[in-house]
């Protein structure tokens, strides 16, 4: 098969990310066009060997358009794609080498599962009784040694999820792609399929490549997200990354609950920062990029969790107005609104303290590790 | 999930495609303009035509009152036979519409069945039951209604009778299609409102069925204007349509001109009755 | 607006009351509306059932004590050299159409469904172009075309029953392809299968069963048409529905009940593999 390049390919390698050791795959400012609109890019992003690398945003945000054009079935417009250095735009999915696991499965419903997990391998010419072996050890890996002979239609969906996992990872592919793989299960079998396959990554070592638009999945098994919104990557990092420093509004409202308020920076040492969010009120901040100097416009990130709500005599920022209380069992949700008119939200354990607030009340709130991000990144 | 699969998708729809394009090109498309233009040209009965353009044919088939009376009688049957068919043909596909799906296979494949025997097999049908010796003569004459048998055959009648009985089923299908694509909520929330079930009938269902009797009727309008077999067999000298009007004028006068302006004629007339039936049914929307 | 403020914005008397009526009309009318269903029922099946009833006359009458049945006019069919070789000969036509009209078909829908994206209903419907033409239109054109051009008038016939075949072969096999992910396609791809090796192994196979309902379905159409072979068949050629026709128009006789017997059967038989492959409704679909 083409997994060996030919002297040909070869010889036109691009040395473009082969330098870089750890980047297995690289896509070099990949960009597709329909007709005259953008539907993605200029992107580019680097996967490192044997890390799960998730590309997360909403439905429309370009995340499935790269992962088919990494797995080929899409062509990019522009831009270059990069296995192990060598150049692979213009070559077709067959020739590969990438184990691509379907949102619905795509299984071969009139093929057992047995023949359906030996496709590729058939493909790729491997002798009858290697087949037959390989088949059955991957079954065990996947957990599902007794369904070979068995048609995907009589199995449940997270079987087949399964299977199909066994199907795209019996190649032993140099990339595992992942296209939403757990959105068609129930919320219990998702949680359980999320630890399931990144213990199965893990153990193979695979380069991975996962889309999703769900976070908890996201931060649940990745080594490194990718946030993606609108045809472009937000934001690259590690899942803490992502929640604790988000670079832009999108990524602070994508990612868990936060409130945005907008203030002007007022005093700068360092990262910290000193905003003032209008009527003189001023809340500390840290600035998650440079150039974030006195007078510039500023977006304060906080979430719920860490505004501290506080009742006259206590330490904080007074003048906010209870806008809507919601009563969540163990937690109380707080709406508050600045004298200026911004609204932020304020959880608080469910204590007798707070019990009696009531819409109305003026209260004070302490604002902890609120992020700064510049307006211009929004 | 859209994309384009292959890096180079444009030739290979093109050569996949070439086939039904040339097909229709060569053998449908062009003959069918050619034969329309001899209609322009001038009748010769030594040739098929002379190469002289002539608005003659057009002229004697408006003015002849031979030829207006088939172009009238052509469209009034037809007219007659898609009325009929249409409110049978609703029938059958609101029953079947509304039918558990176990036995609506078998009903529908009785539907389907007599459409597939073709034309000459649903004609000769009609010729043995109503001939002299046929089973409704013989009712007739055993129940005392008649002493001796009627001639049902032979006349517009029974022509109608049969076009009916022959074009059934191309009103059944897209009515029921039209019919089971409903929303099944529609009725039970109609009738939670007040709706009483003819009313809801009038108010819902049948305005949602609007596309399924517009192309229903356009086929079997088209059809029925076209038929030669039906007219011919049972309706003898006593009907004459447009259909075996071009039959004889090619096949037995080689009128070649004559026979192509009555073509154009029905044609012309086909898309018109057509196009104005789309037109008014999507005005009532 | 609160549901409150919405009460008082009508007050009660504002709607009318619903009455029940007094008897109930709708069962009345259910029972109408069977009895026409039985009605209609009766009406397309009696001219087919009649058929097969007088095929089985014991002479020339149409009408016999079921008692004296016989196969003589079976018999009689066999018997008749230009009935047999007219049989043979519509058999044969409608083979090499309706292959034909499959292969061609096939090719179509597979471009249609795979590869024209967004112009997918334009295609379709241009797909449909000759059955939105009257047949008669089709044959005299293809009767024109043979007195121009050195066409064999066998090769016309075979290419008039093609195209009135292929509307409902494209549309079939384009149902059936519809109804292939094609995700799986794109799986098979990426699993290393080549364009051929995809379509040889994913979706042939899948879409097998529409394909030969289409075959079947075309056969059917071609072996029934008359307005084609009204005007294209000629000596030697003559098709079993044209026979019947210059048969019948001077006298009537069980023999064509016979036959005509002999083709319902097979076209009954052929419908229910039909239905049992795909179902006739989606090799139905227009």
């Amino acid at each position: 098969m083409l997994l060996s390049a030919p002297v040909l390919r070869r010889s036109l390698v691009r040395l473009k990310g082969f330098n870089d050791v750890q980047s297995v795959l690289t896509l070099d400012k990949i960009v597709k066009r329909y007709g005259t609109t953008t539907a993605l890019g200029p992107v580019d992003i680097q996967v490192k060997k044997g890390e799960l690398l998730t590309l997360l945003g909403p439905s429309g945000c370009g995340k499935t358009t790269t992962l088919h054009i990494i797995a080929g079935l899409t062509r990019p417009t522009e831009g270059q794609l990069l296995l192990s250095g060598r150049d692979i735009t213009s070559l077709a999915p067959p020739y590969r080498d990438m184990g691509l696991v379907f949102q619905n499965y795509a299984l071969f419903p009139h093929r057992t599962i047995g023949q359906n997990i030996a496709f590729g391998l058939r493909m790729r010419k491997v002798p009858k009784d290697e087949i037959t072996t390989r088949v059955r050890r991957m079954l065990e890996i996947v957990g599902l040694p007794n369904v070979a002979d068995r048609f995907p239609h009589q199995l449940s969906g997270g079987q087949r999820q399964r299977v199909a996992l066994a199907r795209a990872l019996v190649i032993e592919p140099s990339i595992l792609l992942l296209d939403e793989p757990l959105s068609n299960l129930d919320a219990l079998l998702r949680k359980k399929m999320r630890l399931e396959l990144r213990e199965i990554q893990q153990r193979l070592g695979i380069t991975t490549i996962f889309v999703t638009h769900d976070q908890d999945e996201a931060f649940e098994m990745s080594d490194r997200v990718i946030l993606m919104n609108s045809g472009n990557i937000e934001q690259v990092g590690s899942p803490e990354d992502l929640y604790d420093r988000p670079q832009t509004r999108f990524a602070a409202q994508f990612i868990g609950e936060a409130s945005l308020i907008e203030g002007d920076v007022v005093e700068r040492e360092g990262e910290d920062l000193v905003v003032d969010i209008g009527h003189g009120l001023l809340v500390p901040a840290r600035a998650v990029t440079a150039g974030m100097g006195r007078g510039t416009r500023a977006i304060l990130m906080t979430r719920p969790e860490r505004v501290e709500l506080t009742i006259a005599g206590e330490d904080g920022i007074a003048g906010m107005r209870i806008a809507k209380r919601v009563f969540q069992g163990e937690r109380i949700l707080f709406d508050l609104e600045t004298p200026g008119g911004q609204n932020f939200q304020c959880s608080v354990p469910s204590i007798e303290k707070y019990r009696d607030l009531k819409p109305g009340q003026q209260v004070g709130a302490r604002f902890q590790e609120c992020r700064a991000i510049p307006v211009s990144r929004s | 999930m859209t994309q384009e699969k292959g890096h180079r998708s444009a030739p290979f729809a093109a050569a996949l495609l070439a086939p039904v394009s040339i097909l229709y090109l060569v053998f449908l498309i062009v003959p069918i303009g050619y034969f329309l233009a001899v209609s322009f040209l001038k009748y010769s009965p030594e040739r098929l035509y002379l190469p002289e353009l002539t608005t003659d044919n057009y002229r004697r088939l408006l003015s002849d009152g031979y030829y207006r009376q088939i172009i009238y009688d052509t469209f009034r049957i037809s007219a007659i036979v898609t009325l009929f068919s249409l409110i049978f043909g609703y029938t059958l596909a609101y029953f079947l519409s509304r039918m558990k799906s176990a036995w609506r296979g078998i009903l529908m494949f009785l539907i389907i069945a007599p459409l597939m025997t073709g034309v000459i097999v649903r004609t000769y049908g009609w010729i043995v039951l109503l001939g002299s010796d046929g089973l409704v003569n013989r009712l007739l004459i055993g129940l005392g209604l008649v002493s001796s048998p009627i001639g049902l055959l032979n006349t517009e009648p029974t022509v109608i009778v049969a076009l009916v009985h022959i074009m059934l089923p191309y009103m059944v299908f897209p009515i029921f299609s039209s019919l089971v694509s409903q929303d099944p909520h529609l009725v039970p929330a109609a009738s939670t409102l007040g709706a009483r079930p003819l009313r809801t009938f009038f108010e819902v269902t049948l305005p949602l069925s609007r596309s399924g009797i517009v192309m229903g009727s356009a086929l079997v309008f088209t059809l029925t204007a076209g038929s030669i077999v039906t007219p011919e067999l049972l309706g003898g000298r006593n009907v004459t349509m447009l259909g075996q009007t071009i039959y004889q004028l090619i096949l037995s006068t080689f009128n070649w001109p004559l026979g192509a302006a009555v073509a154009a004629i029905l044609v012309v007339c086909q898309f018109s009755v057509i196009s104005l039936y789309f037109r008014k049914m999507r005005r009532a929307y | 607006m609160p549901i409150d403020q919405l009460a008082s914005a009508n007050p009660p008397h504002a709607n009318r009351a619903i009455v029940e009526p007094a008897i109930d009309l709708s069962r009345v009318g259910r029972l109408l509306f069977t009895v026409a269903v039985a009605a209609l029922y009766v009406f397309l099946l009696a001219p087919l059932l009649i058929v097969i009833y007088a095929s089985f006359s014991p002479d020339q009458a149409n009408t016999y004590d079921i008692s004296r049945a016989s196969l003589r006019w079976y018999r009689a069919f066999l018997d008749s050299d230009s009935f047999v070789s007219a049989f043979k000969f519509s058999v044969m036509l409608a083979l090499i159409a309706s292959v034909l009209a499959t292969v061609i078909g096939f090719v179509t829908a597979y471009g249609i469904v795979r590869f024209l994206g967004k112009k997918r209903e334009i295609g379709r419907s241009l797909a449909m172009l000759p059955m939105m033409v009257p047949h008669i239109l089709i044959s005299l054109s293809l009767l024109l075309l043979l007195t121009q051009l050195p066409i064999p008038e066998m090769a016309a016939l075979v290419i008039g029953h093609v195209l009135i075949c292929l509307p409902f072969t494209i549309a079939g096999i384009t149902a059936s392809l519809e109804g292939v992910d094609a995700d799986v396609e794109a799986a098979a791809y990426t699993l290393g299968a080549s364009r051929w090796v995809v379509l040889r192994e994913v979706t042939l196979p899948l879409v097998a069963p529409g394909v030969l309902s289409a075959l079947i379905f075309a056969f059917i159409i071609s072996f029934g048409d008359v307005y084609i072979a009204l005007f294209l068949s000629g000596p030697g050629m003559t098709t079993l529905p044209i026979e019947i026709f210059s048969y019948i128009q001077w006298e009537s006789s069980p023999v064509i009940a016979a036959i005509t017997t002999v083709q319902i059967v097979m076209i009954v038989l052929f419908g229910l593999l039909i239905e049992r492959l795909v179902g006739l409704r989606t090799a139905m679909r227009l």
